[in-house]
């Protein structure tokens, strides 16, 4: 199993027993309202999660605090020619915005050293405002749009760039 | 202009972004970190964001707010209206 270890949290792979956590997020109101809507369903869930691991061409993060106790999931799957797709971001309420930043960046980074890749993509629904101004303030940018969704690509140099004035990182 | 109206400003600025259940208010009251926070994370790191540049615009200097100073500080400088000004007024002092 992949584990990182950051200064804030640590991030690992999924296991069938963050099935309960994951569905406490995403089936979470607030937290949900941008998202593709799921149910709460512990055994799809579980389903979903070994499914995931006869995978090779996706990763599913939890991230943890130090104290090893789960606060967020991250995913990077959809690799295409030299892109990655990010997803799946959500993070505990009562998360620190070091232990956000850090759990991304960490998500992030290691997918870069995995896939050699120089970006990343990813979609926002162009309600989600605060989401957006975060990934534009982190270097990325606008490269398409439908009636829901903005379409986004940012660049492993731009994201570094701009990680780097508030997290860091050796 | 003083540093606690650009906080202002960068609160308005926020707000835009916000839902009207999410709309921070610009109070001594206001918390930005810890248990008793009025906005999440990425909020948080939003509203830095913007304060940087409003700082950058009115005093031609940039700073960076998140930095190895305030990891260091025994009482978050992220805490409130009051912690934050006097931690922006610190660093600009040793920015001359």
């Amino acid at each position: 199993m992949i584990i990182i270890k950051g200064k804030f949290v640590n991030i690992r792979e999924v296991d069938i027993n963050d099935a309960k956590f994951i569905l406490s997020l995403r089936c979470n109101n607030k937290k949900s309202k941008y998202l593709h809507k799921t149910e709460y369903n512990l055994q799809k869930q579980i389903d979903y999660i070994k499914k995931y691991q006869t995978l090779n061409d996706e990763l599913y993060f939890i991230i943890e605090s130090k104290k090893n106790k789960p606060i967020g999931t991250y995913r990077i799957y959809d690799l295409k020619q030299d892109s990655f797709c990010i997803g799946s971001w959500l993070m505990k309420d009562n998360c620190t915005p070091f232990e956000m930043m850090e759990g991304e960046y960490l998500c992030k980074n290691y997918a870069f050293e995995q896939t050699g890749f120089e970006k990343f993509h990813f979609d926002v629904r162009k309600d989600n405002k605060k989401v957006i101004k975060y990934h534009k303030m982190m270097g990325a940018q606008v490269v398409a749009e439908n009636e829901l969704d903005y379409l986004f690509e940012c660049s492993k140099e731009d994201y570094l760039k701009n990680i780097k004035k508030y997290l860091i990182i050796q | 202009m003083e540093i606690k109206e650009i906080l202002k400003i960068a609160i308005d600025e926020l707000n835009e972004q916000l839902e009207d259940d999410e709309k921070v208010e610009f109070s001594e009251n206001t918390k930005f970190i810890g248990s008793n926070a009025c906005i999440d994370s990425i909020t948080f790191v939003t509203l830095i964001s913007i304060i940087e540049e409003l700082i950058e615009d009115q005093y031609n200097k940039t700073i960076h707010l998140v930095n190895e100073k305030a990891f260091s500080q025994k009482r978050s400088p992220f805490y409130s209206i009051e912690t934050i000004t006097a931690y922006i007024e610190d660093l600009l002092k040793e920015e001359v």
